[in-house]
């Protein structure tokens, strides 16, 4: 047997720190979007795992027209059609942290907390609302345990495929397409829009309100007139039901705005783009950025931080509407309240990853 | 004193009870679409009665009383709708048909969540040129609240050119230009 010299035991060093090189490079680099998608499907693989065949049934379902539609701002109970996929209620402990793995998988870590804040949100409104006053065989139910989990196709990194958690106020319809992930259109909403839990004061939608109302009051007068509509705004227009639909956009354009209010409007922006992860949200960003020129910001109700105002930003590949919601008896005169919010978030051109799944 | 205290506290647990309720309660939400084409406008009403009003809602549809809603009574009340609805294009009363309508069960409807969608269209034929659009939603104004709102023309042959609405969303004037 022959030694091996040291200067061959020096070479191969060297080829072995040259094949593993991309290896060192992959490690060392911040997560990227292919790194979500391995990071989903593994999480995906995993969640799956812990199911028997039943619920795998349940869970992972076909994707198509009919299946990726079923969210809904609404409750179990009153949501137009059953959602998909399982409740976390109805998961162990040890599926349900698979299971939120799972979505975290995709989203930012200050996505995640937005997404986690409003499922608690929602178990503190169950503890407010005790006595609603439904009928009997149609009764919402709130609480964390009823939000739904949900994996729509299969698990891929070339084939599209979705993942969904949805409950009340939360509709979070991820769409993979290789390496891509599109979070269009999703729901986020608080009601109470502030709690507390372990001992921190927590607002889901804190940032977006203030946002707002620092912009709308960034603008010199001729803007904000021409960006307030003279009309009262009872509902939100973009919610689920409404896929393909684009109104005519109404408000100040961002064309006007100078350096500063543009940075602010996507900053606001910015609240909903940056719940999916860094790098899908930087290309997101910079597609809006692009745009923002054609961009509209419109706005309904008092410019007082603390008001229940309505704000609507439409461009091109980006509609983003908060609107306040009615809380107080009787409703008409109670008008919508700040404690009670619905949002959404579409891209026009690019609903559940269209424009890649179209490629 | 013990007792108007007593009344005292049940009120607020009422007020408080109500108040916690996320959905509505009062009123009869009207949300209209308009599109236009060059040929026709189309509109889509979505019609959503809070709990306290869905009970009078269901009976207005539900005329024979049998708890539930037949075709022929569903189709009525489409059309009773639109009749109440009233669009005019240059200043020409028009006038729509409805194309077809979706309704909820009454335990939907019950639970104030439950939607009547209808789908109708107006036939126009318009020229080259600026147009206006008067729309007008009359349907239960004692409790309605309405959104009315113009989807973005899908053909480059429109442009809508100015949008304008009452405070509370049951009109809506639309110039357009067709080229």
């Amino acid at each position: 047997m022959n030694i091996p010299s040291h200067r061959s035991l020096l070479l191969l060093f060297v080829l072995v720190l040259l094949a593993a090189s991309p290896l060192l490079l992959s490690t060392q680099r911040k997560p990227d979007a292919t790194d979500a998608t391995v990071k989903a499907i593994a999480a995906a693989q995993a969640f799956l795992s812990t199911l028997n065949e039943h619920q795998r049934k349940v869970v992972n379902v076909e994707l198509n027209e009919d299946t990726r539609i079923r969210w809904s701002n609404l409750p179990t109970g009153i949501a137009p059609y059953p959602r998909n996929g399982m409740r976390l209620g109805d998961l162990t402990p040890a599926q349900q942290e698979a299971a939120l793995k799972l979505v975290a998988a995709p989203l930012s870590p200050q996505g995640y907390q937005k997404v986690i804040n409003i499922v608690n949100g929602d178990e503190v409104f169950k503890t407010m609302a005790p006595s609603l006053r439904f009928r009997e065989n149609t009764a919402p139910v709130f609480g964390r345990g009823e939000f739904y989990v949900a994996i729509l196709g299969k698990p891929s990194a070339t084939t599209p495929w979705m993942i969904q958690l949805g409950g009340h106020h939360l509709g979070i319809n991820i769409t993979l397409v290789g390496s891509q992930h599109v979070l269009t259109p999703s729901h986020t909403g608080a009601q109470p829009a502030t709690y507390s839990m372990n001992g921190q004061t927590i607002r889901p939608l804190g940032k977006e309100n203030d946002k707002a109302f620092a912009l709308i009051n960034a603008l010199s007068a001729a803007q904000r007139k021409q960006a307030m509509l003279d009309y009262y705004v009872a509902d939100g227009v973009l919610g689920p039901g409404h896929d393909g639909e684009v109104i005519q956009p109404e408000g100040v354009r961002a064309a006007s705005f100078t350096e500063r209010q543009q940075a602010m409007l996507l900053d606001l922006v910015q609240e909903w783009v940056s719940i999916i992860n860094e790098t899908d949200a930087k290309a997101k960003m910079a597609e809006v950025k692009r745009n923002l020129a054609d961009t509209f910001f419109a706005w309904s109700g008092p410019t007082t931080n603390g008001s229940a105002s309505y704000f609507r930003i439409q461009g091109p590949t980006v509609e983003i509407e908060y609107a306040p919601q009615c809380v107080a008896v009787p409703c008409g005169s109670g008008r919508p309240s700040p404690d009670h919010i619905h949002t959404f978030y579409r891209d026009p051109t690019n609903d559940y990853g269209a424009k890649l799944i179209a490629r | 004193m013990r007792q108007k205290t007593l009344f005292a506290i049940a009120g607020v647990l009422l007020i408080l009870a109500r108040s916690a309720s996320a959905h509505r309660l009062d009123e009869y939400l009207q949300a209209t679409r308009l599109s236009l084409s060059p040929n026709e406008v189309g509109i889509e009403i979505d019609l959503t009665p809070g709990v306290d009003v869905a009970p009078l809602i269901f009976s207005l549809i539900n005329t024979d009383h049998d708890g539930r809603i037949s075709p022929s009574e569903a189709e009525r009340y489409a059309n009773q709708v639109m009749r109440e609805t009233a669009l005019d294009i240059d200043g020409h009363r028009s006038q729509f048909i409805v194309l077809k309508y979706e309704f909820p069960s009454f335990q939907e409807m019950s639970a104030g969540e439950g939607t009547i969608r209808i789908y109708a269209r107006a036939i126009w034929q318009g020229s080259a040129g600026a147009h206006h659009l008067v729309y007008q939603n009359n349907h239960k104004t004692d409790f309605g609240v309405y959104l009315v709102n113009a989807l973005r023309p899908g053909t480059p042959a429109i442009e809508i050119t100015e949008q304008r609405r009452d405070p509370f969303q049951r009109g809506m004037n639309l110039a357009f230009v067709l080229r």
